[in-house]
């Protein structure tokens, strides 16, 4: 990967190019959680895009302008294996959600730095000509809008657009986020089961309050490390070396075994995996609750970790991060646990995005606490 | 004694063999020449051996055919391929296959056939590839899964165009779930129709002139055997096919019904997984970093001989018993190491695990639906339906099978469509 850096003004502006979609693809799927979707067909979009316009500028935060305004694009629901964005609607939704201000955009981020919604605003941000953010609203993949650092600071998403994937437009102007995303996913679910969205136009300022900062160029810095491998102990390393010089906090390996069981839970929208140990986990069992993304872990019946936590599982057979539809009974994984960046940890947010926000009764335990031993 | 005769096609060269089970009768090794330009090498096997054609119930093909892919891509070949979706979708197919290659794609994004505009874009479309020189169509339509109708609807205004200019390859034939699978799917098996039609050519031509008439079957990657006909319309499922034939051969020789198989490959060595004497397969496999769908046996390799530690290593990580399971060797450089914690156990002989392979695979037989469901009973009125289904098939190719059983899968589609589900019978059993 190559930081190409251009001199603008006092700044050395960063440039990704061709060389990050093969990180930030591999980023995107650990920062997605088992979730996030999977943005293979996007990598194919991206590199014909970046033959065409080679670089595009990624901004750091304090890079942004305080006057200026920005907006976000990105994709909701599930992505379909059969019609799929190409990037050509975001330009259209953003043209419609800019409509209702009378300045320009001057770049463009993403609320979601996970999955999908990675790459998509890349794709869209170099089809329109306009730099991407280096930050994002959630830190990781989450389902719904109002878990975004938006919510919890009070800020709104209007305005709002989104096109389904029939190719119909719709104007939201939902001030609150929570009946924002209830309409939204009214119309996604009608219409489909995915759709692209735009808007959110908030002035750097705001942004620069809102987002986390540096979440993508993290992305690409932590899928750089499941590209050559080697073997499983070097990706560990790989792997707590990056995270550690992160806002997230250093990587810790939570079990190693065998799927031994892939289930749904009965009407509600809750899966469960039982992994068997092997190694040093012979006689442990390891259950992951999930609900699009994975959200609570156990170690033979004993918490291990929760979100806004990170828990992420890579196979262990291609030593690359897998989403949870990728999963397979008898597969062999190891479960990685990341912890979240703090502006997901603060109470204010933990409401919203925590266990309980889940459904779940018990208060977060962060990794750190549960493997106190291993942080500190 | 009936038994079948074994067609295992190498890059340089051919074994033929004959047996039953675990007993191999013949076996001689000859050049792939002389398997395409000899009309006589099964008699003079034949004779050499004591053999008549009468002993000879079936014939079974060990081939990867996947291996010639690089060959076709150097024909310089021109295909034009429709993309039928929503909207366009804007890189190249298969580019880290084609790329730098000598066989180019024409890719045209085009409309669904109940656009209005569809019909003349299809005409300027048809019309620019007339000057070009090109007259082969593979078409892949969104949705062709459940609307093959889609496919069928450009051909038929194809034809109505230019009758008889143009041959077709839709997609909806391989029913992948996928869009851009299916694309890799159908664009790489065009690239291997004709070494496949070739193949089968010399093939038959051999067999005709020993006056053998009986059916033929191929090994696919998962370690069944499928009907040469299934093979002319999806030769990738022959992918693997060798190291899968390792694999059974060294499970059914030694009777090991789960064992770890260590397989030399020219200048390679790839270990595999046998699980209750079927290969451990993945549902994706790669080929030259393209994703292809269906199951293929999962392996790890090595360019070298490894270590012990690095042997150890892979082979913890194959293994998803706990303790150790045994590991069968055909690797002669691989010896028995104090620390190793793995029991080794070297066979003697490549080729001939690799004919016990073929003659113990299982025969499978796949029959697919996809419909919408309304009523809960309908979906045992459907397994019905393709059980029947699949026994007429069986029947009308004269297959016979024992220790036959079945399995039924309903995958719910419901993000393409509510209630929609995609149905799949696959009959096993063994050829009597």
């Amino acid at each position: 990967m190559n930081y190409h850096l251009k001199l603008r003004g006092d700044y050395e502006l960063k440039l990704m190019d061709k060389s990050w979609i093969e990180p930030l693809y591999w980023g995107s799927i650990f920062l997605g959680s088992g979730g996030g979707g999977n943005s293979e067909f996007l990598t194919f979009l991206l590199n014909e895009q970046f033959s065409k316009k080679p670089t595009l500028p990624l901004l750091d935060l304090d890079e942004i302008k305080n006057e200026s305004e920005y907006a976000t694009v990105g994709l909701m629901g599930s992505l379909i294996e059969e019609t799929f964005p190409t990037g050509f609607e975001g330009i259209n939704i953003l043209e419609r959600a800019k409509s209702s201000i009378k300045s320009n955009i001057d770049g463009l981020f993403t609320l979601e730095a996970a999955g999908v919604n990675i790459l998509y605003p890349i794709l869209v941000a170099s089809l329109v000509d306009l730099p991407l953010i280096d930050g994002d609203a959630m830190g990781r993949a989450f389902p719904e809008l109002h878990m975004t650092t938006f919510y919890f600071n009070k800020h709104h998403l209007i305005p709002f657009v989104i096109s389904d994937s029939q190719g119909h437009y719709y104007d939201l102007n939902e001030k609150d986020i929570f009946m924002l995303e209830l309409t939204a996913r009214r119309i996604v679910s009608q219409q489909g089961g995915y759709g692209s969205f735009a808007g959110a136009l908030t002035k750097g300022a705001n942004l620069k309050r809102i987002l986390i900062p540096r979440t993508i160029s993290f992305a690409a810095e932590l899928g750089k490390t499941f590209i050559s491998p080697g073997s499983y102990s070097e990706l560990i390393e790989n792997l707590m070396m990056v995270s550690k010089n992160s806002l997230y906090g250093t990587a810790v390996e939570l079990f190693i075994g065998i799927i031994e069981r892939i289930e749904n839970i009965e009407n509600i929208d809750w899966e469960t995996i039982t992994i068997k140990g092997t190694n040093t986990s012979e006689n442990s069992t390891f259950k992951i609750l999930i609900k699009n993304e994975n959200l609570i872990a156990y170690r033979n019946n004993k918490v291990a970790a929760m979100v806004p936590d990170l828990i992420s599982i890579v196979n262990l057979e291609t030593l690359k991060p897998v989403t949870n539809t990728e999963l397979q009974e008898g597969m062999k994984v190891s479960v990685i646990g990341l912890p979240a960046p703090i502006a997901l940890k603060k109470e204010k947010a933990l409401e919203f995005i925590g266990p309980t926000a889940f459904g779940y009764k018990s208060r977060y335990e962060s990794l750190e606490e549960l493997y106190f031993s291993y942080y500190y | 004694m009936k038994g079948s005769l074994i067609f295992n096609i190498q890059s340089n060269n051919i074994i033929l063999a004959f047996g039953y089970k675990k007993i191999i009768l013949a076996l001689e090794q000859f050049s792939i020449n002389s398997f395409q330009a000899e009309e006589n090498l099964l008699q003079s096997f034949f004779t050499r051996n004591g053999l008549t054609s009468t002993m000879v119930k079936n014939v079974i093909v060990i081939a990867d055919l996947s291996s010639s892919i690089n060959q076709s891509l150097h024909v310089g070949d021109n295909l034009a391929y429709f993309r039928i979706a929503q909207s366009p979708i804007e890189f190249e197919p298969i580019s880290p296959i084609v790329k730098n290659t000598d066989f180019n794609i024409h890719t045209f994004n085009l409309s669904f056939p109940n656009n209005p505009e569809s019909k003349l874009q299809i005409k300027k479309t048809l019309t620019a590839l007339l000057k070009l020189s090109i007259n082969k169509i593979a078409i892949n339509s969104t949705y062709s899964l459940i609307h093959s109708t889609n496919e069928e609807q450009i051909i038929e205004i194809c034809e109505k165009i230019y009758p008889n200019v143009f041959t077709y390859y839709p997609s909806y034939i391989y029913n992948i779930p996928n869009f851009l699978l299916r694309e890799n799917v159908l664009l790489l098996n065009y690239l291997l129709f004709n070494a496949t039609k070739s193949l089968n050519f010399s093939l038959d031509r051999i067999l005709k002139a020993s006056s053998l008439t009986v059916p033929i079957y191929f090994l696919k990657g998962d370690g069944t055997l499928v009907n040469k006909e299934e093979i002319l319309k999806y030769p990738l499922l022959t992918k693997q096919a060798e190291f899968t034939s390792y694999l059974l051969g060294a499970s059914y020789y030694t009777d090991q019904k789960d064992a770890i198989v260590i397989v030399p490959d020219h200048n390679q060595i790839h270990l595999g997984l046998v699980i209750d004497q079927s290969p451990k397969t993945n549902n994706v496999t790669m080929i030259n970093n393209l994703k292809l769908p269906g199951k293929y046996p999962i392996f790890k390799s090595f360019n070298t001989i490894p270590s012990d530690s690095k042997l150890e290593e892979a082979l913890k990580l194959l293994n998803p018993f706990l303790g150790s399971i045994p590991v069968l060797n055909l690797v002669k450089k691989i010896k028995k190491s104090p620390s190793l914690q793995y029991p080794l156990l070297s066979l003697p002989n490549k080729q001939q695990t690799q004919i016990i392979g073929a003659l113990n695979a299982p025969f499978t037989l796949s029959v697919e639906k996809t419909t919408s469901l309304f009523a809960v009973d309908m979906k045992e009125k459907e397994k019905k339906h393709l059980l029947d289904q699949a026994m007429t098939i069986l029947k009308k190719n004269n297959i016979h099978l024992t220790d036959m059983n079945h399995q039924f899968e309903a995958n719910s589609l419901r993000y393409l469509e509510q209630n929609l589900y995609f149905f799949k019978l696959t009959i096993h059993g063994r050829l009597t």
